[in-house]
């Protein structure tokens, strides 16, 4: 490149429009998504409560946050809610995406109608789903006493609650990850399930041999986003359960925002979210790489 | 659609499966709104009243006059408005040179851009509260309290300038060539030749915006501390921790909060779908 040796005021005179067309995202994204990272980073080898003064301590937080058994314990949650939410939904929405692919009459009604759980807010959702489990009146016990299962109780037993945050989870991201996959089944070209037929597949082979290995691409961008999704998982659990009963399904988010907003420890809470990002990353490349090595 | 007819028996079971699929969608739909129109005594009744013996939309009047229900509606419609339109002009701004324009550093910024939108929330929450904090000029807190901090943190997304690239991409550089002859600036080019060219990407780009900004809740649960400042979101939140619940009044409110976003997805359905598959395809 010749243009990087001109020196930096020409190159400004030269190409200042450009720059001031980028400029206003760029400061914002820098601003508020860049720099903060960069802060929590360094917030992260302090001990600081807001008030007083910023005291280095290298990776005692770190070294504290290993031996946290709450934040373990929230981590556990975490996981266990993103295993059985991206689990779920993602079969779900392959489920759906499949049938939607199908060339029937209405379908455009059923795609547009299957799409809706992904429109209603974290809060609204939530608060919805916390009358339908409401252990006495709700609309879900009495659907399965009628087929002789007796009252669940879905958000006092510390078992049962995790079960319903994952049915909540997994019913969005069903509906949000469905028209995805469908882009993903659209783009295969048909002859390729004619050469299938023409070589006599059955059902089942075509979608094990044709469909499946297509589809990668789509499902694996799914799959990442939709781990990287519930990792994040607050609001939902935070309306729905509050984390409860007795933390059974409180989220690391949840505790890194105890952690930073209720008991004041901005150091330490930084150094959670920083250690919850590596753990993110780790998580997603063992993902990539598995969902790759399956396709050799 | 001119699709040739199937035989019953390989449609049948397409239909089964979709219409139990579609039961389970929205049967929490269903079961809101169907609770906002009840009388209080008849959500507690075994077994449960479907359909009341007498609808009423007095738990919707009671919901807008609960506590301070218009301002926080006017606070969701202000913040998700403003973010919706800064998302517009920022991100089409920055697209417009990344996909046009040549400048030193055109990829490396291009990749920071995505890159942010790999950093999760979880990690920048603490000191973007920190700095909304500490920008000036707008009180003691800084930016906390006010429609600025709210709105601020969104009002560019690397979604919308991925988004605006690819579609600007679709449009021939011979305009911009043509217009440049006839003495056109880049700002003219920009938003008289290809801004209009680009509408379907707008409206895209705003009601994906608009959505997630009137649905969002942890940046608003944390910027906002003060009742005056909730967004509907926040503000129902609270609701559900008190001790006794009103459902045929949460439910009521909870219908109002949802309806603006059916709204638009009853008229602009296509481009909800259209947007979601531009993320993928870019793999």
């Amino acid at each position: 490149m010749t243009v990087a040796r001109q020196p930096l005021l020409a190159t400004l005179r030269r190409h200042g429009p450009a720059y001031l067309f980028v400029a206003p995202a760029l400061l914002v994204l820098g601003l508020f998504t860049l720099a903060p990272m960069l802060v929590a980073l360094a917030l992260s080898f302090t001990s600081w409560n807001i008030v007083g003064p910023v005291k280095f301590v290298g990776l005692k937080n770190y070294a504290l946050l290993l031996a946290d058994p709450t934040f373990a314990h929230g981590l556990w949650n975490t996981l266990v809610y993103a295993t059985g939410s991206v689990t779920f939904g993602v079969i779900g929405a392959l489920a759906l995406a499949i049938a939607l692919d199908q060339k029937v009459p209405g379908i455009g009604a059923f795609r547009a109608l299957l799409f809706l759980p992904a429109l209603m807010s974290e809060v609204i959702s939530a608060m919805v789903f916390q009358w339908l489990y409401n252990e006495q009146y709700g609309l879900l016990n009495y659907m399965l006493s009628l087929v002789g299962i007796g009252a669940i109780p879905w958000l006092t037993s510390t078992t049962w609650a995790m079960v319903a945050v994952v049915i909540m989870g997994a019913w969005v991201g069903a509906a949000y990850n469905a028209p995805i996959l469908l882009t993903g089944l659209q783009s295969i070209s048909p002859t390729l399930y004619e050469a299938a037929r023409i070589d006599g597949a059955s059902r089942w082979q075509e979608f094990r041999h044709v469909t499946l290995p297509l589809l990668r691409p789509f499902t694996l961008y799914v799959m990442v986003m939709a781990l990287i999704g519930s990792f994040q998982v607050f609001g939902r659990i935070f309306v729905l359960t509050g984390g409860g009963p007795v933390d059974a399904t409180m989220p690391a988010v949840q505790y890194i925002y105890r952690v930073a907003f209720t008991f004041n420890q901005v150091g330490y809470a930084s150094a959670l979210s920083v250690a919850m990002f590596l753990l993110l990353m780790a998580l997603t490349w063992i993902q990539m790489r598995w969902l790759k090595e399956k396709e050799a | 659609m001119s699709a040739p007819r199937k035989p019953l028996a390989e449609t049948l079971p397409v239909y089964l499966f979709l219409g139990l699929a579609t039961i389970v969608a929205l049967v929490p739909f269903g079961w809101m709104f169907l609770t906002a129109i009840k009388s209080g005594p008849e959500v507690y009744r075994l077994p449960p009243v479907f359909w009341p013996a007498e609808p009423t939309l007095k738990n919707f009047a009671a919901a807008w006059g609960t506590g301070n229900f218009p301002r926080l509606f006017l606070n969701s419609a202000i913040v998700a408005g403003a973010a919706t339109l800064l998302n517009l002009l920022f991100d089409s701004m920055a697209a417009f040179a990344f996909a046009r324009l040549r400048f030193p550093g055109r990829e490396a910024l291009f990749a920071v851009v995505l890159a942010t939108m790999m950093l999760p929330a979880v990690v920048t929450i603490i000191p973007l509260f920190l700095i909304v904090k500490s920008l000036p000029a707008l009180g003691p807190g800084g930016w906390l309290n006010t429609y600025a901090g709210i709105v601020a943190p969104g009002a560019a997304s690397a979604f919308g300038i991925f988004l605006f690239r690819q579609y600007f991409d679709t449009i021939p550089l011979e305009i911009d060539e043509a217009a440049k002859i006839d003495g056109a600036g880049l700002w003219r080019i920009y938003w008289s030749m290809i801004m209009p060219l680009a509408a379907p990407a707008c409206v895209t780009v705003a009601i994906f915006t608009f959505v997630v900004q009137w649905n969002d809740f942890l940046w608003p649960l944390v910027v906002a501390t003060d009742a005056d400042m909730y967004t509907l979101q926040v503000g129902l939140s609270y609701f559900t921790t008190e001790h006794s619940i009103d459902w045929p009044l949460l439910m009521s409110a909870a219908v109002i909060v949802t309806l603006p976003v059916l709204l638009l997805y009853a008229f602009l359905q296509k481009y909800f779908v259209g947007g979601l598959a531009m993320g993928a395809s870019k793999e």
